[in-house]
């Protein structure tokens, strides 16, 4: 008995060892996914904005020249590190830009300041400078008849002395901020349209084929096979398919050069093919045999069957697999690098390079200094895209178990 | 019909294009500087230093490098994955389980260069720290074990996942059976519900290791692309096949480019040779306990 008693006792303090190291492994998944969660977004929470989406990645440099007199000046106290210029009404802030270089942004300019009358150096016309916009260098003349020139590297505080010193601006460079995502985005826009378009015929035709009219033998299995390898590949070797396959044949058709978004949306469309085939077919076989033998019976034909039984009644299929390979789209990087390109570009091109928001991060990376804010700010716009994609899939999916449940 | 023949002959172009490719390097004569040059097949294959000179492109280290990170990789995530979907199935109480699930299932949605980001932002950081207290000094973190830890975090869904399936799978009779016999509940789990659930996690892994294999834009960012291998020590950087594709991109013509070809099918073969021979393993294993 008492020997029984210790392998009792033996048996017990294993089973607390085994159960306490499945709860410590089985957290890894929780911890890790909530590290990276506050990661992404403490870094990118700040500068994702409206303004961020909307405007371009690279600065657009200004020149202009602008005169004053001593009678105008304003009331303006220095305070949250931003400097006021009394004589110009500007408040300028220190501040970094898309390679972390210092640089004095605009952060306040009052409504009668004379900035709002500034001319262009070459045209003389008006034009416009702006809150939220980077001072560069500027050339003046102080109030002894001398000429300075300050550069941004000096700070906000030093620009400011120097302005309120001075009655006239020869040159003011400056620039739009920079460090936007519109191009990334609307690449990503139309390759995600330009995309479906081409591979949900195709996976529709192929997925009613297969489900439909193939007889079982040999050729069907082998088909099959295929389709199945192919999901296997990495995506990146899908990228060499683009660039000798693809790249080539749209350079030829548009007479463009390098990769360009066409090739990256017939590069994904046969990534995306076997999935798509994949998850067709299978809400096509849900579809229950008496359906189509009810329709067949009525008098229909084959193709009135196929358009007006079996197609309507796999909606939440094809659905689904739009919604899958939406979220891969979105989130391919590798296989895109290839087929569109990997540096960023703010005029947008169905035959030109540009890159999607997820090669976008790749870039800001991959230089010598890596933008984390900025990655950070995308990959916050990514995981919530997916998100989304992934509880519409689970809700479509609700749907699309109606026939299992009815049989 | 045609159509589907079309998609299903998509992976027969696709080793057709490449292969002729990647040969490419090996026949012809690329004009470099002075002279004109064509890559050494066997040194690619077996070589040991990645472009010294204008032509030695030694494959044979990144190859090795490439199955060191990811069994590097194996050995993290397949515990992790294991007892993970072991807990969601059959220990965790169900509110517990749904939330951990879809932990899973958002992990495994998230793309990898997200994961990338990440790597370059905490792990390297982590692994930096760990290899001070080693006392060695690595270049920033960037080292095979950040790789595989990267790798390790996305294989984890795909193992679990599947795992889940199969635990779900066994039949309820063993663990009755198990349990009317006197083991206890921790004993079953682990003796009868993993064991016969065996098969089906192992296919787990198989999927896991080529998503790993297969993995470009999250290790190339946290390896660090060495030029000379094979190294065997966790807080070395290392190059993979991926990486080497990806690394400097920016040049689109030339020996340089079209050697990455040659990389791909040998990326490709690596692949498709590990997953016979896994699936292999697997049918021995289930004949040899009777499945």
């Amino acid at each position: 008995m008492d020997n029984n008693e210790k392998k009792l006792k033996i048996r017990k303090i294993k089973d607390i060892l085994l159960n306490g190291i499945t709860y410590i492994f089985s957290s890894f998944g929780i911890v890790i996914l909530i590290v990276l969660l506050t990661f992404i977004f403490s870094n990118g929470a700040k500068s994702l904005s409206w303004k961020t989406i909307t405007s371009n990645y690279y600065e657009e440099a200004y020149f202009a020249k602008c005169e004053t007199n001593e009678e105008l000046t304003f009331s303006l106290e220095d305070g949250n590190d931003i400097y006021y210029s009394k004589v110009w009404g500007i408040g300028l802030k220190d501040s970094k830009d898309l390679e972390n270089n210092p640089v004095v942004k605009i952060v306040y300019i009052d409504n009668l300041s004379p900035l709002k009358n500034a001319l262009d150096q070459n045209t003389n016309e008006r034009i416009l400078v702006l809150k939220g916009q980077i001072i560069k260098r500027i050339q003046m003349v102080n109030t002894n008849g001398e000429r300075s020139i300050i550069s941004a590297k000096y700070g906000s505080q030093a620009i400011v002395d120097a302005l309120d010193n001075s009655y006239q601006i020869n040159e003011l460079y400056y620039a739009t901020m920079g460090g936007g995502i519109r191009g990334s985005l609307l690449t990503t826009l139309y390759l995600i349209f330009l995309t479906l378009i081409i591979s949900l015929p195709l996976g529709i035709i192929a997925s009613l084929y297969l489900s439909q009219f193939a007889k079982d033998n040999k050729l069907t299995k082998i088909i099959r096979s295929f389709i199945d390898m192919t999901s296997g590949i990495p995506s990146i070797i899908f990228g060499l398919v683009g660039v000798i396959v693809f790249i080539p044949i749209v350079n030829g058709v548009t007479s463009s050069s390098g990769g360009n978004i066409i090739s990256g949306a017939l590069t994904m469309t046969i990534m995306l093919l076997p999935t798509i085939i994949r998850t067709c077919e299978e809400s096509l076989r849900a579809i229950p045999k008496s359906y189509t033998h009810a329709s067949l019976a009525l008098g229909a034909s084959q193709t009135q069957t196929i358009m007006k039984v079996i197609l309507p009644n796999s909606i939440p299929g094809i659905l689904t697999s739009t919604l899958l390979a939406l979220g891969r789209i979105i989130g391919e990087s590798a296989a895109l690098i290839f087929a569109i390109g990997s540096s960023i570009k703010d005029s947008i091109s169905l035959t030109g390079s540009s890159t999607t928001l997820a090669v976008h991060i790749w870039s800001v990376l991959s230089g010598e200094n890596p933008n984390y804010e900025q990655a950070c700010a995308i990959s916050i716009l990514i995981i919530i895209i997916v998100l989304v994609l992934n509880v519409l899939v689970k809700l479509v999916s609700k749907k699309l178990n109606r026939f299992e449940v009815k049989s | 019909m045609a159509i589907t023949i079309f998609c299903a002959s998509i992976i027969v172009f696709i080793t057709f294009f490449i292969l002729i490719k990647g040969i490419t390097p090996f026949v012809k004569k690329y004009q470099i500087g002075e002279g004109s040059y064509s890559v050494n097949f066997f040194k690619f294959l077996f070589g040991t230093t990645w472009f010294v000179s204008p032509n030695n492109y030694g494959a044979g280290f990144v190859i090795i490098n490439t199955i060191f990170v990811t069994l590097m990789a194996l050995v993290i995530a397949i515990p992790v994955s294991i007892l993970s979907s072991l807990f969601i199935c059959k220990i965790a109480p169900k509110k517990i389980s749904k939330v951990l699930n879809y932990a899973i299932e958002i992990l495994a949605s998230i793309p990898s260069v997200i994961f990338g980001l990440f790597g370059m932002g905490i792990i390297t950081k982590f692994v930096k720290n760990l290899s001070s207290l080693f006392n060695y000094q690595s270049a920033g973190g960037i080292s095979s074990l950040s790789a595989a830890i990267v790798l390790a975090i996305m294989i984890i869904p795909t193992i679990t996942m599947v795992s889940n399936t199969s635990i779900n799978a066994v039949d309820k009779k063993f663990i009755e059976g198990s349990l009317a016999l006197g083991a206890s509940k921790t004993q079953t789990n682990f003796k009868v519900v993993l064991t016969s659930a065996r098969s089906g996690i192992f296919s787990g892994i198989i999927l896991g290791v080529g998503r790993a294999l297969g993995e470009a834009t999250a290790v190339s960012m946290v390896c660090g692309n060495a030029g000379s291998g094979p190294s065997f020590n966790p807080f070395d950087i290392t190059r993979t096949l991926t990486s080497t594709m990806l690394n400097s991109i920016h040049e689109t013509s030339g020996l340089d480019y079209d050697i990455r070809f040659s990389v791909g099918v040998l990326l490709i073969i690596i692949i498709l040779v590990t997953n016979f021979l896994l699936n292999f393993i697997n049918n021995r294993i289930g004949k040899r306990y009777g499945q």
